[in-house]
């Protein structure tokens, strides 16, 4: 967070925005594909831990 | 995380995108509730149009399944908000070429009406004033809250550019709300 610039409150709006658009409708439409289609399952594993 | 029982330990982003990236799709939805409102906010910010932009976040997040094993810790809202600044580029090239093949097609024919809230209005007005550049700048920095340096990356623009970008949208972005909350 760029909180040097001083847009704090500027940042605070678009976020208050973005709150407003939690939608379970658009969680939906995203998972339906990616559980329906196998060849979209990720190839390798994110990080090192194991 | 507006809603979160009290007490309830919260997975960090680091290890859903671990676990989704072993096939864990339960773990990919929870980053895709708690992004989407950035995703989408960001689409809509750069596009102007709500139809459109969740297509691209639309977009962006199964971009994002597929990457997921790239991720490697960091913001990942950072991360994912990357993917959907490039997914909007492409769809933008793509409309190019649609409307280079189509004479009647209405070149960027926004619509403002789109479901949107009222108190979205002001800011959305005056952030579609600035030049392109710098609305983009503003939107990867001051809406997402990506650092100078991972705009420039996510861009191509040179890190000074984006500073001066963010700091004259900024400027521009407080004179015209100042300006509508006199009017």
């Amino acid at each position: 967070m760029q909180t040097e610039e001083g847009y704090d409150d500027l940042t605070a709006l678009f976020e208050a925005q973005d709150e407003a658009l939690q939608n379970e409708v658009f969680v939906e439409q995203v998972m339906k594909p990616i559980r329906r289609r196998s060849r979209w399952r990720p190839r390798s594993r994110a990080g090192s831990r194991s | 995380m507006i809603g979160r029982p009290v007490g309830q330990e919260v997975t960090s982003d680091f290890d859903l995108a671990r676990d989704a990236a072993s096939g864990k799709e339960a773990a990919f939805e929870t980053l895709v509730r708690r992004y989407q409102g950035a995703v989408r906010g960001v689409c809509r910010r750069l596009t102007s149009h709500a139809a459109e932009a969740d297509d691209v976040a639309q977009a962006a997040f199964l971009m994002a399944w597929r990457k997921i094993g790239a991720y490697r810790g960091g913001s990942f809202k950072s991360w994912i908000c990357t993917i959907a600044y490039r997914e909007f580029l492409q769809a933008r090239r793509r409309k190019k070429i649609e409307v280079e093949f189509d004479e009647n097609t209405h070149i960027l024919a926004f619509d403002s009406s789109a479901a949107r809230l009222p108190e979205q209005l002001d800011l959305d007005r005056a952030l579609k004033t600035l030049p392109e550049n710098q609305r983009i700048c503003v939107v990867l920095c001051v809406a997402t809250g990506m650092s100078h340096s991972e705009a420039a990356a996510a861009t191509g623009f040179p890190l000074g550019t984006v500073k001066s970008h963010v700091n004259r949208g900024v400027a521009a972005l407080r004179k015209q709300l100042a300006a509508e909350s006199v009017a």
